[in-house]
């Protein structure tokens, strides 16, 4: 029973969608009502609410996990009282951003006419620059748009901009950038031209590094970029549009497999769970 | 014998040792600079051009493009440029654009709003040198931001994102009003997929084939390109010879390369640049040399000079507690040596780093890149701008925005500082397992957490699901708003997961989200093949008759296509296994398949090293240049 309880909450959307493909540009529900294929947008927001609901369940596995450390004094427990006070700080830094935001758009409320009039007056007189279509609007507007200027000429924090830009982009992107330097050993260590077919993947393989690199290219008076083009472009797209057609099939196989509840291990078969 | 030793204990070097020289490699450009010729490929031509046709269309001109940015901090080194440099090509050409994402995690979007502004900057920094008049840009009128829609999954939601973008995201991002003509005036020139010049993508994935496959099917003439990373542009070089996709960014080398496109005199290498050169460079010369290294041995094995090798691989060794002390005592003696350096320049002279801001008359590359300035400087400059402007209360509003200019220096260095503390913490990594690293780790684990919390409550679910609700309980509301509280019933199966009772009722939602995947998976495989094999059946005759003048001429263009088919042929007539190759041709024609599929995983492997060394450059761009080239380079 629990089995067809899962297969048929799979099959529903899967059904719904591909009766949105079929169903592409058919007659509306009713009348004036929406087609099927246009129902997806409400489909889609759903699907986005939902997901968005599930983040839950990392804050209260991240919680339960780091709490447990740091009351039992497990091993390293000290790391888990750092990512309670990074949490806390990030959630900070971010109710600061939405008030600074509040307070923007408090300011700029009164100034979006002012700007659409900006946009018709330009658009009536092309060539006509920002400025001098400023000096042409009602004093009302002209007054909201200086509020709006005096309000961006003065420094205001932004905790979000500040988080993303010193904080998540050094971390993440040199946690992804170590990735360089285990390549490069890796290379070192295991790409050995052992037979024919370790020597041309090689040799195609240094032609699109050095080729599509300005070093290569200088050195080769640009003809080692022709040679990477030309690999790229058709030998690897050749190969790569061969993959597509077997994969792209394979997929459709495995879409209607998994439609028909014939995968096992995503219908529950697991202990317990029948 | 001892030379040969050494070269059989070379294979098994402490991997330390190739970091270290890694990063020498990658340190070098910065030090010493030099530039280099750019060589645009076809493909980032392609995409170049396509953005000028619309500008140069008056009816495309009109219309609008979509930039769905679908990249994070992890792929920065090379979605980041990218985005950057079509931002610029969009702002200098004045085509209306608008920015949104449906990218699971909601930094990607503040990720892309940092690059829409550093575009702008570097776009009047340009006009500056130029001395051209400053270009604006007025939010509502020349672009704007949707915001994002988080979801895991795109296929799903790339028919409404591009069929019915106004329904799908409803509020702008900046100013949280409905996305109407009234409120915004762009609006005006967006009503449906019609009015999209371009659908542009700058993406970690591939989401340019769910867009051919579900919506290009259903709208042949929409245009679509992508800029990505090199690992996932090998997967989308067929779609743009398909004519499916109008040009592809390949890797962060493109983005240089398009912005030599874009300025053809401006345009040479940077050190960051140059800096990936050395690191491929380097990669494939350890390669030759492992493989020198091997050969070597390996007939001194077998000539009796050398005993074999008995350890093959050997894990790396943790650094003795001396050592750590030694490398802590090193690193923090710098970094405080550094900021120490900083607080003193910068106290006994009031003054804060900042890009220099070139004259009109000069080549920007020629001074040195940065100079610091004090707030009187800052004043004056400002109260100097104001009054070639003929703006009122010059004086006042002069110290007002001096004031604010100052704070931001101020807010920049202090987060360089920061941002340089927790890269060099990540990168201790490569020594060992260490508290340093760990320390950062559990700072980025809450960090990110917390972002993803609040951004999907404030953007999401509080503005999406909440307020509807609850407008529609009001009296006058919209009634029909309360039929999403039939969303709590799939949202609350997920929190089943934590009983051991229903765990089951978990799977259901879990089976849910599977059939929102399958069910679009399925309508987006037809889509894309069904063109693919269009495309692959075209003429291989290399020579044709020209339009012109009848002549029988050898066409470029089929001779590609004869080689491109032969290729695919024998990579899918590989993966024929209904029979055993027995006969000597049928053994030929697998083994030439073999090597086909060789040069496309060469090519591949290629692309990856592109995009691993995208990645680790400009994290030494940010610690030699805006962290330590700013105090020891202006």
């Amino acid at each position: 029973m629990r089995a067809i309880l899962i297969w048929l909450a799979l099959l529903f959307p899967a059904v719904y969608y591909l009766l949105v493909f079929f169903a592409e540009g058919g007659p509306p529900l009713g009348e004036g009502g929406l087609r099927i294929d246009e129902t997806d947008v409400y489909v889609g927001r759903g699907i986005i609410i939902v997901l968005a609901l599930a983040i839950g369940l990392g804050v209260i596995n991240l919680f339960a996990h780091h709490a447990k450390n740091a009351v039992n004094k497990r091993k390293d427990w000290q790391y888990s009282i750092i990512v309670f006070v990074s949490f806390f700080v990030v959630v900070a830094a971010l109710l600061w951003q939405y008030r600074v935001s509040a307070e923007r758009a408090r300011v700029a409320d009164p100034a979006l006419p002012a700007l659409q009039q900006i946009d018709e007056l330009r658009k009536s007189q092309p060539g006509l620059t920002i400025r001098e279509a400023q000096a042409a609007l009602s004093p009302e507007h002209q007054a909201a748009l200086q509020r709006m200027r005096a309000y961006q000429e003065r420094y205001h924090f932004q905790p979000r901009e500040f988080c993303v830009n010193y904080v998540r982009r050094p971390l993440e992107a040199t946690v992804m950038a170590l990735l360089g330097f285990y390549i490069t050993y890796a290379a070192y260590r295991a790409f050995r031209l052992r037979s024919l077919e370790a020597t041309v993947m090689m040799l195609s393989a240094a032609i699109v590094i050095l080729g599509s690199d300005s070093l290569g290219g200088w050195l080769t008076g640009g003809r080692l970029t022709v040679w990477a083009d030309f690999d790229n472009r058709v030998l690897n797209s050749g190969m790569q549009r061969g993959l597509a057609i077997g994969i792209g099939v394979a997929t459709i196989a495995a879409s209607l497999r998994i439609m028909l509840g014939l995968e096992k291990g995503i219908m529950g078969s697991g202990r317990g769970e029948q | 014998m001892r030379v040969l030793e050494s070269i059989q204990r070379a294979q098994l070097v402490d991997r330390r040792i190739v970091y270290v020289a890694l990063a020498i490699a990658l340190v070098v450009p910065f030090l010493v600079e030099y530039t280099l010729p750019i060589y645009p490929d076809t493909y980032t031509r392609m995409f170049f051009n396509t953005i000028e046709q619309i500008a140069n269309d008056p009816v495309e001109r009109e219309k609008v493009v979509l930039v769905l940015s679908q990249w994070g901090p992890g792929s920065d080194g090379e979605n980041g440029p990218q985005l950057q440099v079509l931002f610029r090509h969009l702002l200098r050409r004045h085509i209306k654009f608008i920015l949104l994402s449906t990218a699971d995690d909601p930094v990607n979007l503040a990720l892309a709003e940092l690059r829409l502004q550093w575009a702008m900057e570097d776009e009047q920094r340009r006009a500056q040198r130029l001395g051209d008049p400053v270009p604006e840009w007025v939010y509502g009128t020349d672009y704007m931001n949707f915001g994002f829609q988080p979801s895991p999954i795109f296929e799903p939601l790339a028919r409404p994102v591009v069929l019915e973008t106004r329904a799908l995201f409803r509020q702008d991002y900046v100013y949280k009003k409905p996305l109407t003509d009234e409120n915004f005036p762009l609006l005006r020139s967006f009503h449906g997929v019609e009015d999209i010049a371009l659908f542009m993508i700058v993406s970690h994935t591939d989401e340019a084939k769910a867009v051919c496959g579900i919506v290009q099917r259903q709208v042949p003439d929409l245009k679509v390109a992508e800029a990505t990373m090199g690992i996932v542009a090998n997967d989308l070089y067929p779609y743009v010879k398909s004519g499916q996709l109008s040009g592809l960014l390949n890797s962060a080398r493109a983005a240089t390369e398009y912005l030599y496109l874009l300025d053809p005199a401006d345009t040479t290498t940077s050190p960051n640049d140059n800096s990936m050169s050395l690191g491929k460079v380097f990669l494939l010369v350890m390669v030759l040399l492992g493989n020198v290294a091997l050969l070597i041995t390996r007939r001194a094995e077998a000539a009796g000079k050398l005993a074999p090798a008995r350890v093959y691989s050997r894990p790396m060794a943790p650094l003795p507690g001396r050592a750590w002390l030694a490398l802590l005592i090193v690193f923090a003696t710098g970094y405080v040596g550094v900021t120490v350096v900083e607080l003193v320049q910068g106290g006994a002279t009031g003054t804060l780093p900042r890009r220099r801001v070139v004259d009109p008359t000069e080549r920007e590359e020629r001074g040195p890149k940065y100079e610091r300035v004090s707030l009187d400087e800052l004043r004056s400059e400002q109260q100097e701008q104001l009054e070639a402007q003929d703006e009122p209360e010059a004086a006042q509003r002069a110290g007002i925005r001096a004031s604010a200019e100052f704070a931001r220096l101020l807010e920049k260095r202090i987060g360089e500082f920061l941002g340089a503390l927790l890269t060099l913490g990540i990168l201790s990594f490569l020594l060992g397992d260490n508290r340093f690293y760990r320390t950062v780790e559990a700072v980025m684990i809450g960090g990110i957490m917390a972002y993803a919390l609040m951004e999907k409550w404030e953007n999401v679910v509080k503005r999406d699901w909440v307020m509807p609700i609850v407008g529609g309980a009001q009296p006058g509301g919209n009634h029909w708003e309360l039929v999403w509280l039939v969303l709590i019933l799939p949202a609350a199966l997920w929190y089943f997961v934590y009983s051991a009772k229903y765990r089951w009722l978990n799977r259901l939602v879990v089976a849910l989200i599977i059939g929102c995947a399958v069910g679009p998976e399925f309508s987006k495989q037809v889509g894309i093949i069904v063109p693919q094999v269009l495309d692959s059946i075209r003429p291989i005759w290399p020579f044709a008759a020209d339009a012109t003048t009848g002549q029988t001429v050898f066409d470029i263009g089929r001779f590609e296509h004869l080689v491109f088919m032969i290729v695919m042929i024998l990579s899918l007539l590989y993966f024929i296994f209904f029979f055993r190759p027995k006969t000597r041709l049928a053994r030929g024609v697998s083994r030439a398949g073999r090597l086909a599929m060789m040069i496309g995983f060469g090519a591949m492997f290629g692309n990856t090293v592109n995009t691993r060394l995208s990645w680790l450059a400009p994290r030494f761009e940010y610690l030699l240049d805006d962290w330590l080239g700013k105090l020891f380079g202006s």
